[in-house]
Formats: C-alpha cells, sequence, structure tokens
C-alpha cells in the first residue's frame, strides 16, 4: 500500500506509514518524537499524503492530524462536555445541523451520551481520556497521536476505545500511540522503538517483541502474554507463540 | 502511624447543582506498617481518599484519625507537623511541581520543613538515586521532563523528607515494565527496612498483586469488600468493580480450567516454575 505518512529526521529517524496502520511508539524518546509532530523541526521532514509540514501549511497539517496528549487531560476549553467536543467541529464552521448529527452518533458509540451536559472537571479520569479522544476523532482526522493517555482507561472502556481505534484504522486511518505501557503494543500492528532519538528498531509488533535483548537492554521489557511465550520456548514446551491464555493453556494441554 | 476513617462521607460543591458524592460511609483501619491498595475504577474515590489522608480537604461526615490527631479537632499546628509526616504523589506530576528547576523542586520540601542546611546536598542526590535519576537532571525544567521522569521526579520530592505515610495516586500510568519493577523493589526496601506505610491507590491490579498486603476494592464511591491479596484472585468481583483481573490469576484460572491445580504465584518466574513442573 502507499505511504501516507513519511517521518525523517536527520539520518537518525527514518520510517514511512501506510493507512490502516496502527503504530506503537516506544522507547525514552517518545516526548522527543512528539515535540517534532507539534512543533515541527529544521531538522525534520514530515509528509501528510503529498504535502510536507512546514510553517506555511501547519494548519491544514493540523486538520489532518489530531493529538490526545496526557499533559492537556485536564485543560478544557468548554463549560459542558458538548461543549469540549464540538470545539474543533465549530472551528472548522461546520453547520449546526452536521455538527449535531456527529455529536449524537459519536458519543454513543464512545458512551458518553449521558455526560454530554456534565462539567468537564466532574468526569473520572477514563471518561475524560474517552472525551478527549472523541473530540480529537470527531473531525475526522487521517492521522490520530496519542500520547500515553490509553493506560488512564478503566478495563470496559480500554476494550471499547480499542475497539473504535481499530474501526478507525480500517477506515483509512493512521493511529501513532506513543506509549511506555507494552501491554498496549499488542494491539498495534507495528511497534517503532527510539531511544536516544534514535530508530532502535522497526518492524511488525510480533517481530520486534521477539527482539528479547534488544527490549532488556533498552529498559522496557515484554507484555506479560508474550513473556510467558518465551520463556516456555525456552524450556522446549511451546514451539510457537500463543497470544491468548486460552490458545497457550490449550498448547500446553493438548 | 495509624489511619482511621470511621464513617467517612466526601461531597463537594455541597447545595449547589454540581453537587457530588465522591465517598459514601467509608470505613477501614490502617494500624501497621506495610503496604495498603486502594484498588477501583475511576469515579470510584480512590483520590479523594488520598486527598482526606494528607488533610487537603476535611470529610463531609465522619471523622479521620491520623497518628492519634482527630481530624475534627485539627489545629493549625497539627496540620503543619503532620503533614510533614505524610507524602502525596498525585496522579498528575506536572500539577505537582511549582519551581523551574528540579534542583529547587526536589529541595523545597526540606527547605520549609526545617531540614538541616548542611545535608541538603548528600539528601538531594541520595533521593534521586533512589528512584533512579541522576545528576544530569538538576538544572532540567520539571515541566519539559517525559511523563515517566516526572513521576520518578514526584516520588524523589516526597522521599527526600523521609515522611511515615507515602501515598501514591495511581503511580503506575506511563511507566515502563522495568520502572515497574524497580518501584516494587523500592516499595519492599521501604516497607521492610524502614516501617513505611505505603498507600497506593491505583487501578493496576497486576502491580498491586505483586508487592500489596492488604487490598481495599472501592467501586461507586463506596467500599465494597476489602481482605488480603487473596481478594485480588476472585476474579468476579474484580470484574464486577470494572477491572482488569491481574495477568497472572487470569492465566492461572484458564490453566486450572483443564482440570489442573496450579497455585497462585506473585511473579513471573515462580509462574513458569510452577508450569514446568506441572508440565513434566
Amino acid at each position: 500500500m502507499k505511504d501516507y505518512f513519511k517521518y525523517r529526521y536527520t539520518t537518525d529517524i527514518e520510517f514511512n506509514l501506510s493507512l490502516k496502520t496502527h503504530v506503537a511508539i516506544i522507547g525514552n524518546s517518545g516526548d522527543f518524537f512528539l515535540d517534532t509532530l507539534i512543533n515541527n523541526n529544521d531538522k525534520c521532514n514530515i509528509f501528510i499524503g503529498d504535502k510536507e509540514y512546514t510553517p506555511e501549511n501547519k494548519f491544514y497539517i493540523r486538520k489532518l492530524m489530531s493529538f490526545v496528549l496526557y499533559k492537556h487531560l485536564n485543560i478544557f476549553v468548554g463549560e459542558t462536555v458538548r461543549d469540549e467536543i464540538v470545539f474543533g467541529l465549530e472551528s472548522l464552521a461546520f453547520t449546526k445541523n452536521e455538527i449535531n448529527e456527529r455529536v449524537n452518533s459519536l458519543s454513543r458509540r464512545f458512551k458518553l451520551d449521558n455526560l454530554l451536559e456534565k462539567d468537564p472537571n466532574s468526569l473520572g479520569s477514563s471518561d475524560k481520556v474517552k472525551m478527549k479522544i472523541l473530540s480529537s476523532l470527531i473531525i475526522k482526522p487521517n492521522v490520530l497521536v496519542l500520547d500515553n493517555v490509553l493506560c488512564e482507561l478503566d478495563y470496559v472502556d480500554k476494550l471499547l476505545i480499542f475497539d473504535i481505534l481499530k474501526e478507525y484504522t480500517d477506515n483509512e486511518g493512521v493511529v501513532i500511540n506513543i506509549t511506555n505501557d507494552m501491554e498496549e503494543t499488542l494491539e498495534a500492528s507495528r511497534i517503532i522503538i527510539i531511544h536516544d532519538n534514535k530508530l532502535a528498531c522497526d518492524g511488525k509488533t510480533i517481530s520486534v517483541l521477539n527482539e528479547e535483548k534488544l527490549l532488556k537492554r533498552l529498559g522496557l521489557g515484554m507484555p506479560f502474554i508474550v513473556e510467558l511465550n518465551k520463556y516456555l520456548m525456552d524450556y522446549g514446551i511451546i514451539n510457537k507463540y500463543y497470544l491468548t491464555n486460552e490458545k497457550l493453556v490449550g498448547a500446553l494441554w493438548k | 502511624m495509624e489511619i482511621i476513617f470511621d464513617k467517612v462521607s466526601f461531597v463537594i460543591n455541597k447545595n449547589t447543582p454540581l453537587e457530588k458524592t465522591i465517598l459514601n460511609t467509608i470505613s477501614f483501619s490502617i494500624t501497621e506498617s506495610g503496604i495498603y491498595s486502594f484498588i477501583g475504577a475511576s469515579n470510584s474515590g480512590k483520590t479523594a481518599i488520598g486527598d482526606l489522608i494528607s488533610l487537603l480537604y476535611k470529610p463531609t461526615r465522619g471523622s479521620i484519625k491520623i497518628g492519634g490527631y482527630k481530624n475534627s479537632r485539627l489545629k493549625k499546628k497539627d496540620i503543619n507537623n503532620l503533614k510533614s509526616k505524610i507524602g502525596y504523589v498525585f496522579k498528575n506530576p506536572y500539577s505537582m511541581f511549582i519551581n523551574d528547576t528540579v534542583s529547587k523542586e526536589i529541595s523545597y520540601a526540606i527547605d520549609n520543613f526545617g531540614y538541616k542546611k548542611e545535608s541538603k546536598e548528600k539528601r538531594i542526590l541520595e533521593s534521586l538515586k533512589l528512584v533512579e535519576l541522576d545528576e544530569s537532571y538538576l538544572e532540567k525544567n520539571p515541566f519539559d521532563l517525559n511523563i515517566t521522569d516526572a513521576k520518578k521526579l514526584a516520588l524523589a520530592c516526597i522521599l527526600i523528607y523521609n515522611p511515615k505515610i507515602i501515598i501514591l495516586d495511581e503511580i503506575t500510568n506511563g511507566l515502563s515494565v522495568s520502572d515497574k519493577n524497580k518501584l516494587i523493589r523500592l516499595f519492599r526496601m521501604l516497607k521492610n527496612k524502614y516501617r513505611k506505610t505505603i498507600i497506593l491507590l491505583s487501578k493496576d491490579t497486576s502491580f498491586c498483586y505483586q508487592i500489596t498486603d492488604y487490598v481495599y476494592l472501592l467501586s461507586y464511591t463506596r467500599l465494597i469488600d476489602y481482605g488480603t491479596k487473596d481478594l485480588l484472585e476472585n476474579t468476579n468481583i474484580i470484574k464486577n468493580a470494572n477491572l482488569e483481573p491481574p495477568k497472572i490469576v487470569s492465566f492461572v484460572n484458564a490453566y486450572n480450567k483443564k482440570g489442573r491445580n496450579l497455585d497462585y504465584y506473585n511473579n513471573i518466574l515462580d509462574l513458569i516454575k510452577g508450569v514446568y513442573r506441572d508440565v513434566f
């Protein structure tokens, strides 16, 4: 598939992402990567579609790329959840009918429809994250950047959001999830490790998680189920990865 | 230091349209040092418990007794005395910071709690070492740190004045597996060597399962269950409270469905040994 998102920082970091990709960015330089995405940088070339991210077309690029940041979780622009959600659409001068239609359908999908008239400050952390993701997705961006926010979600909400993100990527979207929680990487189709402002590893999820020595050296660890598989493979009990408890137990006790 | 909650209720914005009950007749008592986990989904009232123990708010009803002081009879002098014995790391570490460099931030408590100036440098370096940060951070701006380092710095800021009670709100969010393992070692040392009372407010049941001595389960403003960490092995209760059961417990439950009898282990290495012995 044709590459949609291209990122290049001097000769140290270079990768391309096609549409319908969910990528997890891990490593200690997630913050640096995010900073270059938000503010751009002289040494950095970012292409979205055919357009390059330059100071001149910043506003055009911002329409294509939405951010949900940990640092901004407690910063609100509206008095109610509805105000918060429609802010992006109102800024882009959508009609009232269209705004209502999108808010109603998406708030039901995010299970926020009974909180629309509440004060955002009174929400729990999980609802705040859902609200922020909803207000980013409502303008239908092509690239969604998440910075360490999914760890705040409750169990059921986490399953719901991963479901929504999957739907979004299947619908020609790109999700870039900057995270430290290795369990979240299992939901991604690709993992990129950026360590000390350099690209350390890039590949499909399971092939990167297979690099045990690298992950340990960089202090990242592995998801529980992968680590368990790894040890069992070392003991010669199983010979390939089983990524759910049921499949793994099924392989152990045939 | 003992912490006793007696029928505590906490309501915010009382008598306004924004009135909201945060805690509903909660009673518990913590009398010994150890690691205590308050687990619950968001909106369950975890953060309010931290706020009340650290004397940021007064309860609407009920009484709180901390280290011999009763909340209703506290004087300003008592509050100052108690605050130096309680360390509270907020959920969002950036909302804790008030200075423009890490060195000012970290020494803020010892400057204000009347500690000796001579030992300041030593204390700063020691507390940074405990959370695995180095001297190169001292001149950085705390607001520029990434989430992992900010969490570590927030922890260092309270460890520096050696409080007896340490309250940690969602400390594991945004930390990698190896950082969590380092925290486990640090908390075990604080508990065993220095007899601290550590209160974890968290929804990360996998982390709590590895270290906690006692668990309090909160759901929708109420304390629904408490007990030793065996409580976390009851997946129905945990799932009903909108929490994810610990990973090890989920695996062992799936394993035992095959008619086996595998024990619940604390960490993955012991679990592997158990599986290996069982399979061969």
